[in-house]
């Protein structure tokens, strides 16, 4: 009988052994695997945040624009336009070695113009030249093309900078011998919405058209100056006024008529 | 017959029982094993992962270079704009063969952090910069003296 149900049961050791071998094999290497798992789930979400930073890294691009605030002043300006498709966050300034934290953060949106402020670069007693540069918050670094010199002299000092040259052509007209006449050029510019005196030239006319170089230095790119011509003295309305704009080339010609 | 009896083997209550509590043991030694290893080995990779994560959310950048040749104070300033703190070895190369070394600048997270060197660089001359992190990332910068 004894023997009869062993031989019945023949293999159950086997059978139980194998179950109890997968058992341990899956409650030890599953949780290993699932481990593993969840680690290689965090390293690609990474790699996928990464490579959308880098992306939004890329697309920021900022056109820095300085200038000196005025003639005299030991200041700049420093104007950033976003001509990138991402918000951009500004966090610094550099002039020079000189930095200027922006606190809090400037951020400039596509296809806007911002001034960040107004820096002191720390001007010494000699000619120097300035370097500006901005910084993102991811960590790119925009430059100013050009670099602004401050020319130092005994006793002051003032901006080196590209001029405008409004070339006023005064036209007598059909006149072969038109009389001699002065004519009063005025530029202006704009401060807060009103026009105020920035240069102001005479020029005698001998006969014929004449051009009066009007090379002044002004500053800012898309900052707006007005040019009014009068004929003698300024008790007559002027016989030209028109706007000129700081842009991509600063020559610009106004043309006023003598005869009118 | 009575010594028969007595020399009769285990019962097989017994044997069952040891045989089973060898089994246990064993299994549960195995298992024991057996999990201790795997848990052994998912930390490793885990650990490894992390270093590579901390590898591919590195960043940072060279934000300005200046030199005073006033003081010959040259002057690298870096950014770590990432998200965790790094440690660099700076390199500077000096056309003319001058080489200089800092080792081990710790940057945090969102910090700028600037390094200065002692140089007397002559005019008109390229120096090459190089931030090596000790994560293995590199940054280059350039600058000219005039």
């Amino acid at each position: 009988m004894m023997n009869k149900d062993f031989k019945k049961r023949n293999g159950i050791a086997t059978i139980i052994g194998t179950i109890l071998f997968i058992g341990i094999m899956f409650s030890s290497i599953i949780p290993m695997y699932i481990s593993m798992k969840q680690a290689d789930t965090v390293y690609d979400q990474k790699l996928i945040e990464m490579n959308r930073l880098d992306q939004e890294r890329q697309r920021e691009n900022v056109a820095v624009s300085s200038f000196p605030t005025s003639v005299i002043g030991n200041t700049i300006t420093v104007e950033a336009y976003n001509i990138g498709s991402a918000d951009v966050k500004l966090v610094r300034v550099w002039i020079n070695d000189k930095l200027f934290t922006l606190d809090p953060p400037k951020v400039v949106k596509p296809f806007m113009k911002s001034t960040l402020g107004y820096f002191n670069p720390g001007i010494a007693n000699m000619s120097m030249d300035f370097d500006t540069t901005l910084v993102s918050d991811k960590g790119n670094v925009f430059a100013d093309p050009y670099t602004l010199s401050y020319i130092w002299y005994e006793g002051g000092g003032f901006w080196d900078v590209d001029a405008i040259l409004v070339n006023v052509l005064i036209d007598a007209g059909n006149y072969k011998n038109p009389p001699n006449e002065n004519y009063l050029v005025q530029l202006n510019y704009n401060v807060n919405g009103t026009w105020a005196l920035l240069e102001e030239s005479s020029i005698a006319m001998k006969g014929g058209a004449t051009i009066k170089p009007h090379d002044v230095t002004v500053y800012g790119f898309g900052q707006v100056y007005q040019v009014l011509v009068y004929k003698n003295n300024k008790n007559n309305p002027p016989i030209a006024d028109e706007i000129v704009e700081i842009g991509n080339t600063n020559i610009h010609w106004v043309t006023a008529y003598g005869y009118k | 017959m009575s010594i028969k009896t007595k020399r009769r083997g285990l019962s097989p209550v017994i044997a069952t029982i040891i045989l089973t509590a060898a089994v246990i043991t064993l299994g549960a030694v195995a298992w024991a094993y057996a999990k201790n290893a795997g848990s052994l080995m998912a930390n490793d990779y885990i650990e490894e992962v992390i270093d590579e994560v901390e590898n591919i959310v590195e960043r940072y950048t060279i934000e300005k270079i200046y030199f005073n040749d006033a003081t010959n104070n040259f002057t690298v300033w870096v950014y770590n704009y990432g998200s965790i703190s790094l440690t660099i070895d700076t390199y500077i190369s000096v056309t003319n063969g001058q080489t200089y070394t800092r080792s081990g600048t710790l940057i945090n997270a969102r910090e700028l952090k600037s390094i200065s060197f002692n140089i007397d660089i002559p005019n008109d001359t390229i120096v090459n910069i190089t931030c090596f992190s000790r994560r293995s990332n590199r940054e280059i910068g350039r600058y000219y003296v005039p």
